[in-house]
C-alpha cells in the first residue's frame, strides 16, 4: 500500500522565529479523500510542499510506503509516486491538451508515440473530446482545464494526488464535477486524494476532514 | 453542465498496466531486461518500456521540448535571436571599423616637402629610420672636360621619378645600377652629350662648376692657360654608364647623387632644390619635426632660406576617429556583455513558472536548468552566427584582419549570456517552487 505518513513533522523557515508547521503526525491511506482546511497563512502550502517532496522537514520525517523521503530520489518520487493538481491548473500553455498529458510519461522515459494513446484514453476518461485534445489549454474552459490537469495527474500512475485548491477558480457546477471525479478516483480506483482547501463545502465531501491552524493539524 | 462519464477507460488503463507489469516480470525472470527492476513497485517506465521497446532519453526529451517551445513561442525566440544578432553584429562592425581606422592611420602617408636643405642633411634624412621613402632633386651647372658650354648635372636618388619618360643605361664593364651609390665621383652621361663629347662608359671626365670656370677665365687671357687651369681645378668623375632617355633634352645632362664628392665639387654642401620624404611610423610625427628642424639648421648657410612642410591633414582626421574608436570599443564591448547577461537573465526569468512546473512534475534541477539554458542560448548562438555570416559577406577583408578580436568579443558575449541565464536558472530552480506557482497562479 503506497500511503503517505507524516511523523512529527515540523518546518521552520530560515530566519523565522515561529515554526510554520509544528509536530504534525498523520497517515494518509489509499482509497480515501482527505480535506485539509485552513485559513491563509495556516501552513497548508508548506505542508503540501513537504508532502510533495519539494522541501524536507526541519524535524520529523515524511514517509512514503514506509520510506523516509530523506532517503529517496525526490525527483523520481514526484515523477512516479505523487501528482499534483492546482487551483490555477498550471498546464503548459504551449503544449496541446494531449501533449500536456503525455508530458509526465515522457519524463519517465516513455516515447511520445507510446504515451499518446494512453494520454488520449485518460482524457476521454475525464470527458475531453478528440477535438479538444488538439487544442491549447487557453482554448478550454476552467472546468475542462482542471479535468485535463486531473488526466495529467493520472498519467504517471501515481497513487497519491495532492490537490491544492482544485476548485478555487471554478463555478459550483464544475466544482461539483471535479470533486466527484476525485472522489471516484479514491473510492473506485484506490487513489489517495488529499485536497487542500479553504472551502468548507468541499471539505464536507471528504472522507476525512482535517483542520490546519497555526501550523498544527487536527481532525475537524 | 454535463455529468462525467464513468471512468471506464481508467479501469482498462489500469488493467493494461497490470498486463504490462506481468510481461515485465516475465521478462525480468527470463533475464531479458530490467535486471534489478523493483518488482514490488513496478514503475510506469518499466511497463511502457516492454510495450514498445522504444526508449526516450532525457536528452532527446529536453531537445525536442526546447525546439517545440521555441517554435511555438516564435515571438520570444525571434526577439532573442534578433537581439543577439544586433548586439553581435554591432560589436563586430565596431571592431571592423576600429581596425579600418587603425589601418587608415598607419597607411596614411605623412609626406614632407623640403627645399633648400644641404645635401648632407638630405642624405641624413633619407637614411633615417624615421623615413621609409625619400626622393631629392637638385641641379648643378658644370663644365665637362673644360668645355665652354656648361651642362646640367642632376643630383637625384631616383631616375624614374626624375625623368619624364622611359630610359635605358649602358653600364661600363663591372658597373651596374649600384655604382651610383658610391660616395666618390660617379655619374651617368646622357647619350647625346656623350656622343657629342666622345665619352664612353668607363671613361673619366673632369667636372668643374660653371661659376668657377667663369672665374678662371677672368684670371687668364690665354685660352690654353684657362684650359690648363680648369683641368687642374676639375674633379675627376667616372662615367659608370651612358643613359639614353626618351626625352631627348634630358639626354644632354649628367646624372649623379648628392654625396661628399658633389659637395667638394660645389665647394660647400650643395643645396638640394627639392626633397620629398615619407614618414615610416605615423606615430612619430613629433620626432620627425624635431629632426627636420635639426637638419635645417645643420646647413647654417642655407637655414634662412630652407623650408619644409609636413602634411598631416589626412593623418589627423584618421587619428581623431581612431582615438575615439579606441575609447569607445571597450565601453561598447562592456555594454554589450552587460546587456547580454541581463537580457538573458530576464528572458529566463520569464520562464520561472514553467521551471516550477517542470520541477513539480519530477524534472531534476539539472534537467530544468539545461532546458532553460538551451531555450535561451540556442537563439543567442544562432543570432551570433547570423551576424557572423552578414559581416563576412559585407566586409570579408576587414573581417579576416580582425577575426581574432571579433571572435573574442562574440565569445565573451555568449559567455555573459550563458552566465546570466545560468545564474537566473539556478535562482529560480532553487527557490520555493510551490509558492512561485501559487503567486503566479
Amino acid at each position: 500500500m503506497a500511503n503517505l505518513a507524516l511523523n512529527h513533522v515540523s518546518y521552520t523557515y530560515k530566519n523565522a522565529e515561529k515554526a510554520a508547521i509544528s509536530e504534525i503526525s498523520q497517515v494518509f491511506e489509499e482509497g480515501k479523500v482527505y480535506a485539509i482546511v485552513g485559513p491563509s497563512g495556516s501552513g497548508k502550502s508548506t505542508l503540501l510542499s513537504l508532502m510533495a517532496g519539494l522541501d524536507l522537514p526541519t524535524a520529523g520525517e515524511v514517509l512514503f510506503a514506509g520510506e523516509s523521503l530523506d532517503g529517496l530520489d525526490l525527483d523520481r518520487y514526484r515523477r512516479e509516486d505523487i501528482s499534483m493538481i492546482f487551483q490555477a491548473f498550471h498546464l503548459f500553455p504551449l503544449l496541446t491538451v494531449v501533449e500536456n498529458v503525455c508530458f509526465p510519461m515522457e519524463l519517465c522515459g516513455i516515447h511520445p508515440k507510446d504515451a499518446k494513446p494512453r494520454a488520449e484514453a485518460l482524457l476521454e476518461g475525464v470527458g475531453i473530446t478528440k477535438e479538444q485534445m488538439k487544442r491549447f489549454p487557453a482554448k478550454l474552459s476552467g472546468g475542462e482545464r482542471q479535468r485535463v490537469a486531473i488526466a495529467r495527474s493520472l498519467a504517471s500512475n501515481a497513487k497519491i494526488i495532492l490537490a491544492d485548491e482544485p476548485t478555487g477558480n471554478l463555478d459550483s457546477a464544475n466544482t461539483q464535477n471535479i470533486i466527484e471525479i476525485l472522489a471516484s478516483l479514491a473510492h473506485e480506483k484506490g487513489y489517495c486524494v488529499i485536497i487542500v482547501t479553504h472551502d468548507s463545502e468541499v471539505a464536507e465531501t471528504a472522507d476525512v476532514a482535517l483542520r490546519m491552524r497555526d501550523g498544527r493539524l487536527r481532525y475537524d | 453542465m454535463k455529468r462525467m462519464a464513468p471512468l471506464e477507460l481508467l479501469a482498462s488503463d489500469v488493467k493494461n498496466a497490470r498486463a504490462a507489469a506481468r510481461r515485465s516480470t516475465e521478462a525480468v525472470k527470463s533475464g531479458q531486461v530490467f535486471a534489478g527492476a523493483d518488482l514490488g513497485k513496478l514503475r510506469l517506465a518499466d511497463a511502457a518500456g516492454t510495450v514498445s521497446g522504444r526508449k526516450y532519453g532525457a536528452a532527446s526529451h529536453t531537445w525536442f521540448y526546447v525546439l517545440r517551445q521555441m517554435w511555438r513561442r516564435k515571438g520570444k525566440t525571434v526577439i532573442s535571436l534578433a537581439l543577439a544578432a544586433v548586439l553581435a553584429g554591432g560589436i563586430g562592425a565596431l571592431a571592423l571599423t576600429r581596425l579600418a581606422y587603425r589601418n587608415a592611420f598607419l597607411e596614411t602617408n605623412v609626406n614632407v616637402s623640403a627645399t633648400g636643405f644641404a645635401s648632407s642633411s638630405v642624405t641624413t634624412l633619407s637614411k633615417s629610420d624615421l623615413i621609409k621613402d625619400a626622393y631629392y632633386y637638385g641641379t648643378m651647372e658644370v663644365c665637362v672636360n673644360q668645355a665652354d658650354t656648361p651642362c646640367s648635372m642632376i643630383l637625384t636618388n631616383d631616375l624614374n621619378r626624375c625623368l619624364t619618360g622611359e630610359y635605358s643605361v649602358t653600364y661600363a664593364d663591372g658597373c651596374d645600377s649600384t655604382a651610383l651609390d658610391d660616395d666618390g665621383g660617379v655619374c651617368l652621361v646622357g647619350k647625346p652629350l656623350a656622343e657629342s663629347m666622345g665619352i664612353q662608359p668607363g671613361d673619366e671626365i673632369g667636372l668643374l662648376t660653371h661659376d668657377l670656370y667663369k672665374f678662371i677665365t677672368t684670371l687668364y687671357e690665354d685660352e690654353s692657360e684657362v684650359k690648363e687651369a680648369a683641368a687642374l681645378a676639375s674633379w675627376k668623375y667616372k662615367v659608370v654608364g651612358v643613359i639614353e632617355t626618351e626625352n631627348e633634352s634630358e639626354g644632354f645632362h649628367l646624372y649623379s647623387v648628392a654625396n661628399s664628392t658633389a659637395d667638394w665639387l660645389y665647394g660647400q654642401p650643395f643645396p638640394i632644390g627639392y626633397c620629398e620624404l615619407t614618414l615610416a611610423d605615423n606615430g612619430k610625427v613629433d620626432e620627425l619635426n624635431t629632426i627636420l628642424e635639426e637638419q635645417k639648421n645643420a646647413g647654417m648657410q642655407y637655414a634662412p632660406v630652407a623650408s619644409y612642410y609636413v602634411d598631416t591633414a589626412g593623418l589627423e582626421s584618421a587619428r581623431r576617429v581612431r582615438d575615439l574608436l579606441e575609447t569607445m570599443f571597450p565601453v561598447a564591448v562592456g555594454a554589450v556583455m552587460l546587456i547580454g547577461m541581463l537580457g538573458s537573465g530576464l528572458m529566463v526569468l520569464q520562464s520561472a513558472e514553467e521551471a516550477a512546473l517542470l520541477r513539480i512534475l519530477g524534472s531534476s534541477k539539472k534537467r530544468v536548468r539545461a532546458t532553460l539554458l538551451l531555450e535561451q542560448m540556442l537563439p543567442c548562438t544562432v543570432g551570433v552566427l547570423l551576424a557572423a555570416v552578414l559581416l563576412c559577406l559585407s566586409a570579408s577583408a576587414l573581417f579576416k584582419g580582425s577575426v581574432g578580436t571579433v571572435l573574442l568579443c562574440w565569445f565573451l558575449y555568449l559567455l555573459c549570456c550563458f552566465v546570466g541565464a545560468l545564474a537566473t536558472a539556478i535562482r529560480i530552480t532553487g527557490g520555493r517552487i510551490l509558492e512561485l506557482l501559487q503567486s503566479r497562479g
